[in-house]
């Protein structure tokens, strides 16, 4: 197990790696927390739950909204559930931010933690105080900036995770070595197989270091004024790819940086070398390079992303492999982008 | 902050170092024309900068240059012409300074600058220059309109000096420097503050005013031109998750994005919503407070706690969010109702009794209560209450901005009134709920040999005088007001956290009060 402590200005976070679930109740007060949780976590693992009264909400994306989460106050009402309550959320990215978002509000702000059951949400949604539910068509549309006291990484959970889910943070690792850490990079090329076969050394030091670098951005930057957007590489192109072709996020964001890496070649910040390694890395973790999709329409996706900017997007372009820049780009550029 | 600076801005010709010189001698300031201070360091003049480094070196060099005079106070700045058109700059200069823009008729501008040889103008080596001069104010007219404009045309610049002295000397603000989670921010209290909220708060960007219903109409146009005004019902029964939706379905639809600033214009229903707005849409943009209640000035406002009802009960839900500003414009007071405004005094007393003993005795001493259609008391007294009573909070809220202590204190008579509100579903006010409250925790307090029984007696006429309630209305059920307090988000593991005092501005916190003492405490209370 390695552990990492998070300090931000809403507070600070203890980040468990390898920790299992069932280790749970270690790391809370002494008093039974209210979990929240979705179905299918449930049906799996409520045995290793510790005591305490369970809320299950639905799964997809459709249930991050502001009905799930007042139907969550009612609930923690019945329960008398004062100030001095813990919730911990026992789940993926959904049930993190739902949970996030919940304890951030009632009560103005009680403890929170999260178990991440999915290995896009060890990487991403648990870690950086973001939360949110969606609205008006928009994702995480409302919410709030809030670290979870703690968050546990059971690694042991993850061989049972769907392909489509085990991409999505492979993609999220990739990102993340690919902006920030040229070593880490290398280690991924060396053991892709391994990584792909989800081996438990391998995993532990790729979530690990997955956490370092998006903490250490998160810390430079609670608000995403400039330093957090590095962690939006392939994701302003992947989110357009994502609504226009509904492929599942891990591949989209996979053609995201594909797409973002052309454009930085394009630029000289990358050599066609560095190009081609993070197209056969992607590749031999198993993700998509391209799809066939409207250019037009991924085009006025991206015009209506939430963190738009009048007519040219922020977009984050590979400086050599391992690190990055951010850079406002004309919609008009990626207009001529070849493949787009 | 003692000596705000002033800027000055305008186009040319309007007489903005002339009448800039004057102030600073009349008002005992310093003096820093932008343009020459930049000259100065780069040892050439502005035609020769322009020249040689181009015209984008010329404006970061005057970026610097207000950046660096936003951080000094007692200075009079005159601007160069567009400086103050860069919203970064606005920003900076409007936060420490007032602004006032200088403007002429064309025929004056072309006829001062004719005659002013001093400086070379190459805007105007045109062949016709007053169609130039008529064609730049055009352009500018709409970025130079969001300051307050002072009129120099035929009058002399010991006319215009007088004018703005007198503007800026009539009602001297008050400003109090908050600090809170790590933010600083500005309460500024004064009479006739609205007209100039975008430059006393600095913002830049886009704005949107949340307001009701009643506050909009009398008061939104006075805030300037702004992108969008949203109107929600009055009433606490509005402050509702529901109504959260619905403004931030209006706020999508505006095109509002994260770079805009919230404006909550109103009592301290709209606090609430405007402050839980600003604090979820897109994860939070930037808040600004400008109270049009007492009681929202003297407490909503104040100590960043953003509270949405749920049918179980009052701000169950809620955020943090520090504002950017609170501007309070106590001229608004003027519009309350007589019992909006005792309503308010009810947490100006409660201040008072936490930790103000001489706010205590100057309200004992004075008559606070409104006759209709009247304003009692003048707007200075009203300032300077307001000024006074938001001490105590700034205080205690600073030391304590996450609600983890200290700030308990400030629930004075709140658990008894949060309950009773409940109770009567919110039919009686907030304020009245509080004096009952108030009066509650005074006779528990006593009840339990913590202060003397006389501490009540000499409350009561206090809030009676404000136009307050001492006792419990008879119809109001006991037993329930105690099972809402149990309920209460103050109450730990059902234990009820009680705010008890030893005397006027001396007050602790108890969580040990037996049911029943505090039952009889209820019954002796009641009509």
């Amino acid at each position: 197990m390695k552990q990492l402590q998070i300090q931000g200005a809403s507070g600070s976070s203890t980040l468990l790696v390898g920790e299992p679930l069932r280790h749970l109740s270690r790391h809370l007060p002494s008093r039974p927390p209210i979990i929240i949780t979705d179905e299918n976590v449930h049906r799996h693992y409520a045995d290793q739950f510790p005591a305490g009264h369970v809320i299950t909400i639905g799964s997809g994306e459709t249930i991050k909204t502001l009905d799930t989460v007042t139907r969550i106050y009612d609930e923690l009402m019945q329960l008398e559930a004062d100030r001095s309550c813990c919730i911990v959320g026992i789940g993926g990215g959904i049930v993190c931010d739902i949970t996030g978002f919940v304890a951030s509000t009632y009560m103005r702000g009680v403890r929170f933690g999260f178990v991440a059951t999915t290995l896009l949400a060890q990487v991403d949604a648990s870690v950086g105080g973001k939360n949110g539910v969606n609205f008006g068509g928009y994702k995480n549309m409302v919410g709030t900036f809030n670290q979870p006291d703690f968050v546990l990484c059971d690694l042991e959970m993850l061989p049972s995770l769907p392909e489509e889910q085990r991409q999505c943070g492979l993609a999220e690792i990739v990102k993340h070595a690919a902006i920030a850490d040229a070593d880490m990079f290398a280690y991924l090329e060396q053991n892709a197989p391994l990584a792909l076969a989800l081996d438990r050394e391998v995993i532990e030091r790729l979530v690990y270091d997955s956490l370092v670098i998006k903490s250490t951005i998160v810390n430079h930057d609670e608000k995403e004024a400039g330093e957090r957007r590095k962690l939006n590489f392939g994701h302003t192109f992947g989110h357009a790819v994502e609504k226009v072709t509904g492929v599942p996020h891990g591949q989209a964001v996979s053609i995201g940086m594909v797409l973002a890496a052309r454009l930085s070649r394009r630029r000289g910040l990358i050599t066609a070398h560095e190009e081609q390694r993070l197209q056969d890395l992607l590749a031999q973790l198993g993700l998509p390079l391209r799809k066939t999709f409207d250019q037009k329409a991924v085009l006025e996706a991206l015009g209506k992303d939430k963190k738009r900017e009048k007519e040219s997007v922020h977009f984050v372009l590979l400086n050599g492999l391992g690190n990055c820049i951010v850079t406002d780009i004309p919609l008009a550029e990626l207009r001529e982008l070849p493949g787009c | 902050m003692d000596r705000p600076n002033i800027v000055l801005t305008g186009f040319m010709g309007t007489g903005k170092t002339t009448v800039g010189k004057k102030l600073a001698q009349q008002l005992d300031y310093a003096f820093v024309d932008t343009d020459e201070l930049i000259q100065e360091r780069a040892g050439k003049t502005v035609p020769e900068i322009f020249q040689e480094m181009g015209e984008v070196a010329f404006r970061e060099m005057e970026g610097a240059v207000a950046r660096e005079l936003a951080d000094r106070q007692g200075v009079v700045i005159s601007t160069g012409g567009r400086l103050m058109l860069d919203p970064g700059n606005a920003a900076a200069l409007s936060r420490t300074g007032r602004v006032f823009c200088l403007v002429a008729t064309p025929e004056e501008i072309l006829d001062r600058v004719s005659r002013d040889t001093t400086h070379e103008r190459p805007l105007l080596a045109v062949p016709d220059p007053m169609e130039r001069i008529v064609e730049l104010m055009q352009q500018r007219q709409e970025d130079y309109g969001q300051f307050p404009q002072m009129v120099t045309s035929e009058k002399t610049p010991d006319a215009v000096t007088n004018n703005l002295i007198g503007l800026f000397q009539a009602n001297p603000d008050q400003r109090v420097s908050i600090t809170g989670a790590g933010k600083h921010y500005e309460y500024i209290v004064g009479g006739g503050l609205l007209p100039f909220v975008k430059n006393l708060a600095g913002i830049a960007g886009p704005v949107a005013i949340i307001t009701d219903t009643n506050t909009g109409p009398l008061y939104a146009q006075s805030c300037g031109p702004v992108d969008a005004v949203i109107q929600v019902p009055p009433g606490q029964q509005h402050k509702t998750l529901t109504m959260v939706q619905s403004i931030c379905e209006q706020l999508i639809e505006k095109g509002f994005e994260r770079n805009g600033t919230i404006i909550g214009l109103g009592g301290s229903v709209i606090s609430g919503l405007a402050g839980f707005v600003a604090a979820v849409y897109m994860r939070g943009v930037d808040l600004v407070h400008c109270p049009t209640s007492l009681l929202a000035m003297v407490d909503t406002s104040i100590g960043g706690k953003a509270g949405i009802n749920l049918p179980q009960g009052k701000n169950l839900v809620g955020a943090f969010k520090q504002p950017t500003a609170v501007i309070a414009d106590v001229a608004t007071l003027q519009s309350l109702s007589p019992e909006e405004f005792s309503s308010g005094m009810a947490e100006v007393i409660k201040h008072s009794l936490i930790d103000d003993a001489a706010l205590f005795a100057q309200i004992e001493g004075g008559s606070w209560a409104r006759e209709a259609g009247t304003l009692v008391p003048p707007l200075p007294d009203l300032q300077a209450l307001v000024a006074q009573a938001i001490q105590v909070k700034i205080r205690i809220v600073q030391e304590d901005p996450f609600d983890r202590g200290r700030r308990n204190l400030l629930n004075l008579g709140h658990t008894f009134a949060h309950a009773i509100e409940q109770v009567c579903e919110h039919t009686i006010r907030h304020g009245e709920a509080v004096a009952m409250g108030l009066v509650a925790a005074a006779s528990l307090s006593a009840r339990l040999g913590h202060c003397a029984p006389e501490l009540q007696e000499r409350l009561k006429p206090v809030l009676v005088d404000a136009g307050l309630p001492v006792r419990i209305p008879a119809h109001i059920d006991l037993f329930r007001v105690y099972e809402a307090m149990r309920r209460d988000k103050k109450a730990a593991s059902g234990r009820i956290r009680f705010i008890l005092l030893r005397a006027i501005g001396d007050v602790f916190v108890s969580d040990t009060v037996e049911r029943e003492q505090v039952m009889e405490t209820l019954e002796n209370l009641k009509a």
